[in-house]
């Protein structure tokens, strides 16, 4: 049991008071990175990277673990309380969280949200602590045909999530996938839907567009209702926590959501997200809440924030024992470690073994301390709903706007998240959801890219998608759903009608 | 709500401009301000006020913590703050056209990287950028290698060149963008072996070292730096290097130079400073020497080396001279490869 040994060590490294003070700036400055849209952990980081110079290496790593986990963490508080999600792994916290907090829940929601965290935390430390030589090389067997197949299946499994008519829903996802294409060619480079602006050059910031569907689509509705908008019930502090059938539901959704997040943190790019799409999915299907679902299900968010926080975790996997960072988060953490002299990869754990089992230590000590720091603000944060909706909603605004143009520092992203909010407001207005067009529009491009590279890959042929084994079995599973999907479609339809079934033609 | 941001901004600026405190000042200087901004400013008094530092990345890049890194050694020899603003976009046009657009009063500078001469070569920018603007200081070189996986069959760049004979247009090699580095060095290479190899084009560096680690993609030609701990690892082979000389780093001095091996490519890539051109001589002078105090300092050679780059430093005059002969050599080699045809034709 020497790493069980060396794990001991690295908390008596990571418990001395310099390190729990350096532990806690972290996850503090993370907490409120993550709540501040646009802000985010890439600007946190990068900001204190030159300020770190001064400081022991370990401290600042732990610094920089504890932004890396508090910024998970954190983006669920404005989703929950004001429909605003911070980026794209709190997008479907705003469906059922806001959803919730509509209902007088939001305490309950953020509850959940952090207990889900903590758990999903704890149980990727684990398995990366037991695991990681294995799996991380299970990272690697991930190849563009393989992301091509998971974004094919998430897409088929997610564009039925709004529970609208597979005709709107459909039509949602095209836009999506339509608005997607706007950009550069992935294959060619060919500039396309841009009318030669630099603005869109980049194609539509997925974050910006979600800003605004869901943020300024909010505001806009609120300020149309007028005087029949209303704020949600006021109620009492002790009702802000779960109530026992709440928690109770919320513990499978919990480890489910823990399960899936860990797996798919494994798999190279925007993990996170993709993570609390199919939490969402899978809880929208299987949950014991599945039928309260768009009316504020905690399954909703128990599920998803977990998925995000155990992807966020898995992701250092590779991180650590290969040196690749399979997202933006872990990107900045590997600039920052190696600032300090520390290359994170195959030969960490051999050669600093003291950093290595310190920082995974620090990570549990974090970890816990977020729990304690986020389940008292859980009532203060909760209470900021007890402000009138003439004053909330323009902060709202206010909030939206400013973490758009923090993105970028661009004034012309703000037009785009108003535009945006328009038109979130006029579909939610006309009984469309805008979640299929968000799902198209983060999947689409996703699809197109490892579509192109898998083709180049094989000279043109299909049918390495369906005899790599990986990939086969999803597109398998993706045309499963899709039958599946229809069979109960037809059951449905024909079955209840049998008169009418027997006089169709088949 | 846009107009009174704006106009909140440009009262901050002005007042911070000429430093004053009380209310009828700053009301006065509201009315003086284009008079004192239209005053030459003098080397004595640069800077009065804080430099913004155009990052045409997001923050957290290795360009944009390269641009911490050295900023904090420069405020503090100018004794004013230097502020980074990052503005991504458009494959760094985005913050280079707002870097042109700025007044040359040496209170707006910002990073440059070697793809402000290319994109003036495309005809997809707005500026031609080695023109518009003016050279401050570079502060890396990073000569691309082209690496494959360990298990490929491959030991030597003549191996992987015969393999491309026998079999052409059967290897695929990956790149980070068309017509970047990474497609150039080996599409000069291709052309001078006479063989016929495939880009495949990835988002990122990161992803595509994944890709390539993964045994995905059997070749490509990326930074030294993001290489380094997976030769030392054993997972990647370096072929051969398209720098001019070869590298002093033991891990790569026995990696041979394209030109060595007979093949005419060698592209590098740069990381520097620059600033609108049109800057009063004093106040040049001044950032040149400041620059050079700063790269010539051994905690920001180490940070830059930490990082993985080399801290090759030019003064402005060396930069220039760069960014003019590149420009000269690059539209030859575009057109020679056809890349330029290539990138053209797709944007009509």
């Amino acid at each position: 049991m020497t790493s069980f040994h060396a794990l001991l060590e690295g908390f008596q490294l990571a418990v001395t008071p310099g390190n729990l003070v350096a532990a806690g700036v972290g996850v503090l400055l993370g907490t409120f990175a993550g709540m501040l849209p646009g802000l985010g952990i890439s600007g946190t980081i990068a900001l204190l990277i030159p300020i770190s110079f001064g400081l022991d290496p370990f401290t600042a790593l732990v610094i920089f673990g504890g932004i890396y986990y508090g910024a998970a963490y954190g983006g669920s508080t404005t989703s929950i309380l004001l429909n605003v999600p911070g980026e794209g792994a709190s997008v479907v916290t705003c469906v059922e969280g806001y959803a919730m907090a509509r209902r007088g829940r939001a305490g309950a929601a953020l509850s959940v949200a952090a207990l889900g965290s903590f758990f999903a935390g704890m149980l990727g430390l684990v398995g990366l602590v037991l695991f990681a030589p294995t799996i991380a090389g299970w990272a690697l067997a991930f190849g563009p045909q393989e992301y091509f197949c998971i974004a094919v299946l998430a897409l088929v499994v997610l564009s039925g999530i709004s529970g609208q008519s597979m005709v709107q829903s459909g039509l949602m996802v095209v836009v999506g996938v339509m608005l997607g294409t706007i950009g550069i060619d992935p294959m060619t480079g060919v500039e396309r839907f841009t009318m030669s602006s630099d603005i869109l050059l980049d194609g539509v910031s997925f974050i910006i567009v979600v800003m605004g569907v869901y943020g300024m689509a909010e505001v806009l509705q609120t300020a149309a209702d007028g005087d029949s908008a209303v704020s949600p019930p006021r109620i009492a502090f002790r009702d802000l926590y779960p109530t026992r059938e709440e928690l109770s539901r919320s513990i499978p959704a919990i480890f489910r959501g823990s399960v899936i997040g860990f797996l798919i943190g494994l798999v190279p790019g925007p993990s996170g997200t993709i993570s609390t799409f199919l939490s969402y999915a899978v809880e929208k299907r299987f949950s014991r809440g599945r039928d309260q679902f768009g009316s504020g299900a905690i399954e909703g968010v128990a599920g998803p924030e977990s998925a995000n926080n155990g992807a966020d975790t898995s992701t250092l996997i590779p991180l650590l024992s290969l040196g690749l960072p399979f997202n933006a988060g872990a990107a900045l953490l590997l600039s920052g470690f190696l600032i300090h002299g520390i290359t994170p990869g195959p030969n960490l754990v051999s050669t600093r073994p003291d950093l290595f089992w310190g920082l995974v230590a620090s990570l549990v000590v974090g970890n816990v301390m977020l729990l304690v720091i986020n389940l008292p603000f859980v009532g203060v944060f909760a209470s900021l709903l007890r402000i009138p909706l003439g004053i909330l909603m323009p902060l709202v605004a206010v909030i939206v706007l400013s973490g758009t143009y923090f993105i970028g520092n661009n004034l012309s992203d703000l037009w785009l998240a108003i535009a945006f909010g328009v038109l979130g407001w006029v579909l939610k207005g006309t009984g469309y959801s805008v979640a299929p067009l968000i799902i198209g529009l983060f999947l689409g491009p996703l699809i197109e890219k490892g579509f192109i590279q898998s083709m180049v890959l094989a000279d043109g042929s299909l049918v390495t998608l369906m005899s790599r084994p990986f990939s086969g079995i999803m597109l398998g599973a993706a045309a499963l759903f899709i039958v599946i999907r229809i069979g109960l479609e037809l059951r449905r339809r024909f079955g209840s009608a049998p008169l009418e079934a027997a006089s169709a033609p088949r | 709500m846009i107009t009174t941001h704006n106009d909140k901004n440009v009262i901050r600026e002005r007042h911070m401009q000429n430093q004053l405190r009380t209310r009828r000042m700053a009301l006065a200087a509201l009315c003086l301000a284009p008079l004192f901004a239209a005053l030459p400013a003098s080397a004595q008094s640069y800077p009065q006020r804080p430099i913004r530092v155009i990052v045409p990345f997001p923050a957290g890049g290795s360009t944009d913590i390269m641009g911490r890194i050295l900023t904090k050694a420069v405020e503090t020899r100018l004794g004013k703050p230097l502020i980074i603003e990052n503005k991504p976009g458009a494959g760094t046009m985005t913050g280079l056209n707002e870097l042109v657009g700025a007044r040359p009063d040496g209170y707006t500078i910002g990073m440059v990287t070697s793809t402000m001469v290319l994109q003036p070569l495309y005809g997809g920018s707005r500026h031609d950028y080695p023109n518009a603007l003016q050279p401050i200081a570079q502060v890396t070189v990073t000569p691309p290698v082209l690496v494959t996986g360990s298990d490929t069959p491959w030991k030597t760049a003549k191996d992987l060149i015969d393999d491309a004979k026998a079999h052409p247009r059967k290897i695929k090699y990956g790149i980070t963008g068309f017509g970047n580095s990474s497609h150039i060095g080996p599409t000069q290479l291709a052309r001078a072996a006479g063989i016929e190899i495939e880009p495949v084009s990835f988002d990122g560096g990161g992803v595509l070292l994944t890709a390539l680690l993964g045994g995905h993609i059997a070749v490509s030609a990326g930074s030294t730096v993001d290489y380094k701990p997976h030769i030392e690892a054993g997972k990647l082979r370096p072929l051969l290097s398209f720098g001019a000389t070869r590298s002093e780093d033991p891990l790569y001095k026995d990696v041979p130079t394209a030109k060595e091996l007979g093949y005419d490519a060698e592209i590098v890539s740069w990381t520097g400073v620059a600033a609108p051109k049109g800057l009063p001589a004093d106040i040049a002078a001044r950032l040149d020497e400041v620059f050079a105090a700063a790269m010539a300092d051994p905690e920001v050679k180490d940070a830059i080396a930490k990082l993985g780059s080399e801290p090759v430093y030019l003064n402005a005059a060396g930069f220039g001279a760069r960014w003019a002969s590149e420009t000269a050599k690059l539209r030859q080699v575009v057109a020679e490869t056809g890349i330029l045809e290539l990138v053209k034709s797709q944007r009509r």
